[in-house]
């Protein structure tokens, strides 16, 4: 069964072409070769040969399988295929790699520079993007009248809402209210906590850099019971002088990229004095994009965290 | 007539130097109060070590570049030898090989192909034109800035680490090992410099032209050399730890000939102090006037262009 879906995907793929010379976007990916007699011919004789093959898997017509959708969010790829709508994920980008399966869908370039001729060849029904990230993508998209869905949740609460959103839109409305109602219950089962630990993230260290108050991951911080010590930046993810982290003095230091590790940290000249140095709280190696992507894995992020800051519990 | 400015030049230079070392020292996020007073001391006195030796190392650098090409505009960074310095870097940290004296020799190893790069395009029939260098300068800087974005794209770095990288900053945090390692870093910038300061006559006869420095008994071919791999040296291993920071080494140097005269026994050591205090000064600027801090190529930029067109208009 799931080979015939990575035979429907790809099939997906290639039938894609011919619609892109129907609609005769200029200079839309192979379309220049494919006018070629020659070429057309065999593009027909796949086309047909995977058309069999689709019939051949036996599928029923969902009552949604009209409608086509591109996800450009890595979050919202992984929210399609938690509620179960995997089938109308058309196209998503290179960086849409939760859960395995969505390596295999086609991608319509990157998450920071997706091609907006691969998607308008899709002829999508809903096209999911973000801000700001999206922007001069979003606007061709309205002009193009293509339905389009913005995703950018500021905490724990919208993710919810959001997949409930998601959820209908696919018609897949049921699954996403269990899928809340699970994810709801797992929070629930946090505690709450008698102390804020401070929290210092570094997502680089050259230079340091490190997330602000408009964060995500510094409302996942709050939602496990810590606090970013950085929280009043203004800037999104600001670089920090080495003093202020000192300043600061953080209880627990979180290391969210490959450079360093905690012993390196250690041993940083000056740091010795910090809470968190002195007490061994430092971690590395952890799975970034449980904290970074607003879908179903959040959880899974705020339980990390948590148990992180408070080891005692 | 010079040397009645010598000294008053010296107090200036010194009283310049001392100033913004004070400042770096006083001035900062961290503010001076507190019960971890010494562990601020310790970042500021290697943050201000740090400016002292780059400061000085691009200056040093730039006035040899541009008594030895007889270019006004040479400097390690319209050299592209910053940039290339910075990519050697870049490749090593986005290869993971963040420890150790990996940044360092790939700093070296940048500066010294780009050098060597910008002089083979830039010399057309057997000459090299001061046009020509500035602008294969120029052209190969604009290609390793870019090549840094695209290794810190595909390396799925963030785009602040690209943006310091080619734009400098002394926010570098020390380990146990860096600290040793710019230990050694920063003998051997002071070495440099001297070997080159011992080199000031030929630079000096070399800067009156190539043919009459060759009758003079001036080995050209081996002046040339030993200045650009000494150069290649120092600024590959300063912008490992600085990143790329623009128009120290272009302006420092024309400053310090308006002081002391074209003399390179007196340019040298004077562009070293002067360099110095005029890094340590931006870098004030740069930490303590936007919270969080800028990039230290965008306060040098806004005191150097001013100068430069000023430069350009008069003198060339």
């Amino acid at each position: 069964m799931s080979r015939c879906r990575n035979r429907t995907q790809t099939g997906r793929g290639m039938k894609l072409s011919p619609g892109s010379l129907g609609s005769r976007v200029p200079g839309s990916w192979p379309e220049g070769d494919l006018r070629h007699p020659r070429h057309l011919r065999q593009l027909c004789t796949v086309t047909l040969a995977i058309v069999i093959l689709v019939a051949g898997c036996g599928h029923r017509p969902a009552p949604e399988q009209g409608l086509k959708v591109v996800s450009l969010v890595p979050s919202v790829t992984e929210i399609v295929y938690a509620v179960g709508a995997e089938k109308m994920l058309a196209g998503n980008t290179n960086q849409c790699d939760f859960p395995g399966a969505a390596k295999s869908v086609y991608k319509v370039g990157d998450f920071m520079s997706p091609d907006l001729e691969r998607i308008v060849a899709l002829r999508p029904g809903l096209v999911f993007v973000t801000l700001p990230m999206h922007r001069q993508l979003l606007e061709k998209l309205n002009e193009m009248k293509i339905p389009v869905y913005v995703s950018r949740p500021a905490g724990i609460p919208a993710v919810l809402k959001e997949i409930d959103t998601v959820a209908q839109l696919l018609g897949r409305k049921a699954s996403g209210e269990s899928l809340v109602a699970a994810m709801r219950r797992r929070l629930d089962s946090i505690p709450a906590f008698a102390d804020t630990p401070r929290v210092y993230v570094e997502i680089s260290g050259t230079p340091l850099m490190t997330a602000g108050g408009g964060t995500f991951i510094n409302e996942l911080l709050a939602g496990a019971g810590g606090k970013n010590v950085f929280e009043s930046s203004v800037q999104e993810y600001p670089v920090v002088d080495p003093e202020a982290v000192l300043k600061v003095d953080p209880e627990v230091i979180l290391l969210l990229h490959p450079d360093m590790s905690a012993r390196d940290v250690t041993s940083r000249v000056g740091w010795g004095g910090i809470d968190a140095v002195r007490h061994g709280r430092i971690y590395d190696k952890l799975d970034e994009d449980l904290l970074f992507r607003p879908g179903p894995r959040i959880v899974d992020g705020v339980v990390l965290l948590a148990k992180l800051l408070h080891p005692g519990h | 007539m010079m040397q009645r400015r010598l000294l008053p030049g010296w107090v200036g230079l010194i009283l310049l130097f001392v100033l913004a070392a004070a400042l770096s020292v006083a001035v900062g996020p961290g503010g001076f109060s507190g019960t971890n007073l010494s562990a601020v001391m310790n970042l500021r006195l290697l943050r201000l070590a740090l400016g002292i030796i780059a400061g000085g190392v691009l200056a040093v650098v730039g006035a040899s570049l541009q008594g030895l090409l007889r270019n006004p505009l040479a400097d390690p960074f319209t050299m592209g030898v910053a940039s290339g310095a910075a990519l050697g870097a870049s490749l090593t940290l986005v290869l993971g090989r963040t420890a150790g004296a990996f940044a360092p020799v790939g700093g070296f190893a940048g500066a010294l192909v780009t050098m060597l790069v910008v002089y083979a395009l830039a010399r057309v029939r057997g000459r090299v034109t001061a046009t020509g260098l500035v602008l294969a300068g120029v052209i190969m800087s604009f290609l390793f800035s870019s090549l840094v974005m695209l290794a810190m794209i595909l390396g799925r770095r963030t785009l602040g680490e690209a943006v310091y990288m080619m734009m400098g900053h002394l926010g570098a945090v020390f380990t146990g090992t860096t600290v040793w390692l710019f230990g050694v870093v920063a003998v051997l910038s002071v070495a440099g410099c001297a070997w080159l300061f011992s080199m000031s006559r030929s630079l000096d006869i070399m800067s009156s032209g190539e043919e009459a420095a060759e009758t003079l008994g001036v080995d050209t071919q081996r002046v040339t050399k030993t200045v650009f791999v000494i150069s290649s040296v120092l600024v590959g291993t300063v912008v490992s730890f600085t990143g790329a920071i623009s128009f120290v080494g272009l302006i420092v140097p024309h400053l310090v000939r308006m002081l002391f005269g074209p003399e390179h026994r007196r340019v040298l050591p004077g562009s070293f102090v002067a360099g110095a205090g005029i890094l340590l000064f931006s870098d004030v600027l740069a930490r303590n006037v936007v919270p969080g801090g800028l990039p230290l190529s965008i306060v040098t930029a806004l005191v150097g262009v001013p100068f430069f067109i000023y430069l350009l208009r008069s003198r060339l």
